[in-house]
């Protein structure tokens, strides 16, 4: 299928697609690999980001995909390890840790740039529009996200592209329940993804109703047998405002800021084959407001679509009649600056993102001194770390599903009663209290000395064993 | 030379004169802020570059700014004297506002009575005056600047124009970042276009992608750390909760009235409403769409008040020489033609009563908020007094002098962009001036590492306070500065 669409204007051969393919790959292998060697020149060793300690814990597990208790919370969670754990553990045994967390990512932003090209091969994209959406792809901080850090996001995505490609070739399109299929150990919003997918290709092509009813009924019908959760175990809740979908402005995970503006218009110019391209705005729309619902992550999802719409506005760009003609290569001079300002901004993000090596140092100590059964309490972003590296439990973690619980850590955190404070640490059992100074001080407490600051000046109840420039280590007599 | 040349002149020689006078009633200035730009202009003369790590400024951070005006100003004053120049130069950018909004209102009308009239008008634009008259603010060159821009938009099918375009708008926008405001007009504009259908102009589509890509580019460049630590709330500033009402209010009927004049706004509004609603012209449905974007991001308090204001304010008085235009035109057509000159005369005279005198007494009353000649003498005293890496605690309002007049390190001042934890950082302040405890202020004081505190009428005005109540503890805060009238400066002894 490849060679016939690359052929169709008689220009590319099958090795010069090839070729630039290789090179495509090439500058994503690139840029994946940057964060980590920045990372390494610092001297930090730890994983890009808490969630990677998460999923550590859970490739730890072994090869099965059967569900288990979580005790390392306070409120106890069911874990239901997806695929991409299976793959993680596998890599752990294989070349260890630290390696598996770097090789991995590495192998799934790869693939997913083959994935995405095949796709564009199957939909007759001119070649030069199809290495663009890659170069726009590559240029996402989403896709540094998938392919630098330790996320089933990337699996995920990579799975919903080759059972795209398996449907689109129409002779292996029952291949595509493999991939699809494997979605179901994943989130029930991945197979709302590729039922959406589906119903989008019905309307783009009504011969092939059979096949997307037959591979939409398996797919519904192993979602009610395999009962998937919706979307809460892997991702904070509750969702991060929508804002924080732009990387630039300081998103987890999201689109840059030339892309978004390049993405507009796209669209726009995209307008006057609107009966082309309306199942992308429909896609485009149910995007956006599944990111309203569900956070910033979606942005990972959204972005080979993004890439398509960035490539046809960069194209029209180019392609345009300027009146001013030096205006048209300045423009896009710019424009490549500013796609590579944000990958660049990103890059040295996840360079340094945290964890850094007090709180893993802090973490090793926990696990020294404290008993097994020894509760921690911290900000909820470290849960995580202690979780894995203390391998104690905490009252709770960026991703626990309770509510409720989330709350009363708040209220811990801003009280200033030793009575309240007190009642709260016996009701979770709370042996131990690490607190991080420099974290931002307005999520948790509202004035210096205000809430638990203030009570842990009592030397009756608590005791400080540990301490470094930001960390401290309280234990609750 | 033509007349209306000499008239323009005169204008411009008249605003200007008038401007002057307010500066040089004080050897200081109106707003403090204008001693961090003198204080990074004295650095560029130094160094050649901005001081954008500010080992002064809370006590030693960094700070994002577009720095074009601080070089003009440093360039300025390698020549002249930079007192001269500070005092100087931003009153001459400001007064050549007038010739700008001469050329677009000519452009629009044709007219050069009208044209005239939107010139005086604009350099007496009461919230303007006041804010760049004694101030050294980059408003003086960012308003006319951007106008320019306006004005060569306009002419974009001339070639030269698109080049004064592209000049002008990589130095607006390495000025300030209220480009984005007339970047999001002409977009804006160009969407009132195609609804009304007045034909397409791929020139100003392709001037305005490549603005926009060259602004946000620009931006990112200087404010990149600013975005990823606040996000879109870098709109804001990062202003502590507490003050932001103050900065980003919305805009009453009444302070538009006395800010902007009341015949501009009046007279501007009916034209919007005619040109709205009956004549289409591209010209001016583009300053239809900057009023309607400055009052828009007004309403939505997106930007402060002051520039909001001040661009509509111009905008009005540019609308106002059309009705004068139409007018004038209607007039002819009457039996009343003959009393032209006396209408004028009358228009005039309204002028100057609703306008021009306003705009003279808030300059006037803004010249008395300058810094006095007691504040800058305390804080010369304590910069000959005292070593050079001291804390000095003052209210957030006098940070500025504290670092650019006594040179010594502050722990806030008004440039709240990339602290962390602001808001609790405007509390301590505040608690180290209202406290009525000793041992909590001095836990705060140690905190910040403040060696003297610099009590002044304005820091009690700004906490609500008569006297900070724990300096009488002669052991821990000795007086080593009294004026005996308004400043106070404590040494602090004591550490917790």
């Amino acid at each position: 299928m490849m060679k016939k669409s690359c052929n169709k204007n008689g220009k590319e051969t099958r090795l010069t697609v090839w070729l630039w393919l290789a090179a495509v790959a090439g500058v994503a292998l690139a840029f994946l690999l940057a964060p980590h060697i920045l990372r390494e020149l610092s001297g930090k060793d730890e994983l890009i980001g808490y969630d990677a300690y998460f999923h550590m814990r859970i490739a730890d597990k072994g090869y099965s995909l059967a569900s288990w208790q979580d005790n390392m919370v306070s409120a106890s969670r069911t874990i239901r390890p997806t695929p991409y754990h299976v793959v993680l553990h596998f890599f752990q045994g294989t070349i260890g840790m630290r390696a598996a967390a770097i090789v991995l990512p590495l192998m799934i932003g790869i693939v997913c740039i083959v994935f995405l090209f095949w796709i564009l091969a199957l939909l007759h994209r001119p070649l030069l529009e199809s290495i663009i959406t890659l170069l726009a792809f590559i240029l996402a901080p989403s896709f540094l996200f998938i392919g630098s850090t330790v996320t089933p996001d990337g699996l995920a995505l990579a799975l919903i592209l080759l059972g795209s490609a398996l449907f689109l070739t129409r002779r292996f399109w029952f291949l595509s329940a493999i991939p699809w299929g494997l979605l179901l150990f994943f989130t029930l919003f991945h197979i709302l993804v590729v039922i959406t997918l589906m119903f989008i290709a019905i309307l783009i092509a009504k011969k092939e109703r059979a096949h997307v009813l037959g591979i939409g009924s398996v797919l519904i019908g192993g979602a009610f047998l395999a009962q998937p959760p919706f979307f809460t175990l892997y991702h904070p809740i509750p969702p991060i405002p929508i804002v924080e979908v732009v990387a630039d402005f300081g998103g987890y995970v999201g689109f840059g800021i030339f892309s978004l503006i390049l993405v507009c218009i796209g669209i726009l110019y995209s307008w006057k084959f609107k009966k082309t391209y309306y199942p992308a705005y429909l896609l485009a729309a149910l995007g956006v407001f599944a990111m309203a619902g569900l956070g910033e992550i979606i942005s990972v999802y959204l972005m080979p679509l993004a890439a398509v719409f960035i490539a046809i506005a960069l194209l029209e760009l180019r392609n345009r009649q300027w009146t001013i003609p030096i205006l048209r290569s300045l423009t896009l001079v710019l424009i490549i600056c500013g796609l590579l300002f944000s990958t660049i901004s990103y890059m040295n993000r996840l360079a340094s993102a945290k964890p850094d090596d007090a709180l893993i140092d802090a973490a090793r100590f926990l696990r020294e001194i404290s008993s097994r059964d020894d509760s921690i309490l911290t900000h909820p972003a470290y849960g995580f770390v202690i979780e894995t590296v203390a391998n104690r439990p905490v009252v709770v973690d960026s991703f626990q599903p309770d509510p409720w619980f989330k709350h009363d850590v708040h209220e811990l955190f801003s009280s200033r009663s030793a009575a309240s404070v007190l009642g709260t640490l016996d009701t979770y059992d709370v042996s131990y209290l690490l607190i991080d100074r420099t974290i931002d001080e307005e999520d948790i407490w509202t004035g210096r000395n205000e809430g638990l600051l203030f009570v842990l000046r009592n030397g009756e109840i608590f005791k400080k064993v540990y301490e470094t420039d930001s960390i401290e280590i309280w234990k609750v007599r | 030379m033509r007349k209306c040349h000499v008239f323009i002149g005169m204008i411009v020689m008249v605003v200007l004169a008038t401007r002057l006078f307010f500066a040089f009633q004080t050897p200081y200035f109106s707003e403090n802020e204008a001693y961090f730009t003198i204080r990074q202009v004295k650095a560029i003369q130094t160094t050649g570059l901005p001081l954008f790590d500010d080992s002064l400024s809370y006590s030693g951070r960094v700070y994002p700014f577009t720095p074009a005006f601080h070089y003009l100003i440093a360039t300025a004053g390698a020549v002249f004297p930079l007192k001269l120049v500070a005092k100087i130069l931003p009153n001459v950018l400001a007064s050549l506002l007038a010739v700008v909004i001469f050329l677009i209102a000519k452009r629009l009308t044709q007219n050069d009575m009208s044209s005239l009239f939107a010139a005086l008008i604009v350099g007496f634009i009461p919230i303007y005056m006041k804010e760049t008259t004694n101030t050294l603010a980059v408003e003086s060159l960012s308003i006319p600047l951007l106008f320019y821009l306006v004005f060569c938009f306009m002419n974009i099918r001339e070639k030269k124009y698109t080049t004064h375009f592209l000049v002008t708008l990589v130095v607006a926008s390495m000025t300030t970042p209220i480009t984005g405001l007339f970047l999001l007009a002409f977009l804006v504009y160009l969407l009132f276009v195609r609804l009304e259908n007045l034909g397409s102009n791929k020139q100003e589509t392709e001037l305005v992608i490549f603005s926009l890509f060259l602004f946000a580019w620009l931006q990112f460049l200087f404010y990149k750390n600013a975005f990823l630590m606040h996000g879109l709330f870098v709109i804001w500033q990062n202003i502590p909760q507490e003050i932001l009402g103050r900065f980003f209010t919305g805009m009453k009927v009444v302070s538009a009235i006395t800010n902007i004049g009341v015949i501009p706004l009046i007279y501007g509004m009916y034209a919007i409403s005619q040109h709205m609603f009956r004549i289409k012209d591209r010209c001016i449905s583009l300053i239809i769409s900057i009023s309607f974007v400055a009052a828009t991001l007004l309403w939505l308090r997106l930007i402060s008040l002051e520039v909001g204001l001040e661009v509509l304010g111009v905008t009005m008085a540019i609308l106002f020489s059309l009705f004068h235009k139409n007018a004038s035109e209607y007039l002819k057509k009457t039996r009343f033609v003959k009393l032209t000159p006396i209408l004028v005369i009358t228009l005039l005279a309204s002028l100057i009563v609703t306008s021009i005198i306003p705009a003279v007494l808030v300059t006037a009353s803004s010249i008395d908020e300058a810094a006095q000649r007691d504040d800058i003498n305390a804080l010369l005293w304590l910069k000959k007094r005292t070593d050079t890496n001291e804390v000095v605690l003052s209210s957030t309002t006098e940070g500025h002098l504290i670092s650019g007049v006594a040179e010594r390190r502050n722990v806030m001042d008004t440039n709240y962009l990339l602290v962390r934890n602001i808001n609790n950082r405007y509390d301590d302040v505040r608690n180290m001036f209202t406290s009525p405890y000793e041992t909590s202020a001095l836990e705060l004081l140690t905190e910040y590492d403040v060696r003297y505190i610099f009590i002044s009428d304005r820091a009690k005005k700004e906490f609500g306070i008569d006297e900070v109540a724990y300096v009488s503890d002669e052991r821990c805060f000795r007086k080593i500065y009294d004026n005996q009238r308004t400043i106070k400066i404590f040494e602090v002894r004591c550490r917790i």
